[in-house]
């Protein structure tokens, strides 16, 4: 059985990239002896590896290292919750300029329905407060909500999105149900609200999507970062869950 | 969880400048992704697996270096090329190129690469990732990784076969 030299130059990369087995790597050494292309080629293909493992590794500068390093390293005394004007540490502090951000550019009086969600999700991600019950199991999460909350959320896990879990927020001056997903790396905080509020909606405030919509009697508000579309196929997946 | 995951970011800080500088090509700018990539694993958190933090820092970092890329693209496209002259020196083709000539244009010629063979190169030869992480870092299956490999490796051969 004798290998093209199509095929041998993808083994031989691949043998410069110690992806290929033992019983390959024979292969194509027997062809390389009988192929002077193959052959060049290998010797190419590591000549070119040598010298480009030669070419600068950019370190990161000490003075990033530094900035990121003191915020990196929690001080000792952390507390395990944090919330907002009382974090600590690199990641409290970015979120709460990215809320104050947000409040910023909130309008006078009340803030609107999009705000509020904008900022619970804010808070969800920078107290690290995203979840006050852990989904190992779908089926802890549902009766968690109960005797929390005056009314019975649905919880589900749709294809393609871990439930992270559940928690309580408030959203118009009421006590909510939010549920936290991941889907790639981004995560989604969905509200189950009581009642219907029209038709499907969508909006976009300080970098992040809200899609709304209803089903069985509940509104459903998506918060996240992915596209307008990620959520889309977010609502979709979760109507058709059972 | 987040203790682990803080330890593991200050272990990947080169790696995660290494591929900003690689992809983005400018010191203030690969500084200010890392930047920006490590503030936003912080508030994401939740969303690591627990396994491979290089590879998931490495997807952020070189998201964030995309995002500048096109921004900076919407003010001004310069093509690379016009910018870094890919030294192909020698006037007189029997001379022959200093070793230091022959790492500089090497370099020229890596940058001057698309971001996508660029970075599948950096990511196998500088940081020795297996083809399996590098699918990871850049969102592709493993058979794209080894064609843009395959690709990128052949363009810097010929160039270099050049006379
Ligand atoms: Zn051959």
């Amino acid at each position: 059985m004798t290998l093209h030299c199509d095929e041998a130059r993808l083994l031989a990369q691949a043998e410069l990239d110690d992806e290929l087995d033992a019983g390959r790597a024979a292969e194509l050494a027997a062809h390389a002896a009988n192929c002077k292309d193959c052959a060049q080629l290998r010797q190419d293909l590591s000549g070119l590896s040598g010298r480009l493992r030669a070419l600068p590794y950019h370190r990161a500068p000490d003075a990033l290292r530094a900035r990121l390093a003191s915020n990196l390293t929690p001080p000792a005394t952390a507390p395990r919750r944090r919330w907002l004007g009382t974090g600590t540490g690199f990641a409290a502090g970015f979120a709460l300029a990215a809320a104050l951000a947000a409040f910023a550019i909130l309008p006078r009086g009340a803030p609107d329905m999009t705000s509020q969600l904008v900022n619970a999700h804010l808070r969800s991600l920078q107290a690290e407060h995203l979840v006050d019950v852990r989904a190992s199991d779908q089926h802890q999460v549902k009766p968690w909500f109960t005797g929390r909350l005056d009314y019975a959320p649905p919880v589900r896990e749709p294809a393609g999105y871990t439930l992270l879990g559940g928690r309580l927020d408030v959203l118009e001056g009421r006590p909510v149900a939010a549920l936290a997903y991941r889907s790639m790396q981004h995560t989604i905080n969905l509200y189950v609200l009581p009642g219907d509020r029209g038709p499907e909606t969508s909006s976009q405030q300080s970098g992040f999507n809200l899609l709304r919509w209803q089903q069985d009697g509940m509104t459903l508000w998506a918060v996240s970062d992915v596209s307008l579309e990620g959520l889309r196929s977010f609502a979709r997946a979760w109507n058709q869950t059972p | 969880m987040t203790l682990a995951l803080r330890q593991s970011l200050l272990e990947n800080l080169d790696a995660a400048h290494n591929l900003a500088r690689w992809l983005v090509r400018d010191g203030a700018a690969a500084e200010d992704v890392v930047q920006e990539a490590v503030e936003r694993a912080l508030r994401y958190a939740a969303s690591w697996r627990g396994d491979n933090p290089r590879a998931w820092l490495l997807q952020i970092v070189r998201t964030r270096a995309y995002a500048w890329l096109a921004e900076r693209r919407d003010k001004a496209e310069v093509p690379w090329d016009d910018i870094v002259p890919l030294t192909d020196p020698a006037p007189d083709p029997e001379a022959a190129l200093s070793s230091q000539q022959q790492r500089l244009g090497l370099e020229a010629a890596l940058l001057a690469l698309p971001a996508e063979l660029r970075e599948c190169l950096v990511l196998r030869e500088l940081e020795e990732m297996p083809y399996r992480d590098i699918a990871r870092v850049t969102g592709v299956p493993v058979g794209t990784v080894m064609s843009r490999l395959w690709r990128a490796r052949r363009a810097l051969i010929e160039r270099g076969a050049r006379p």
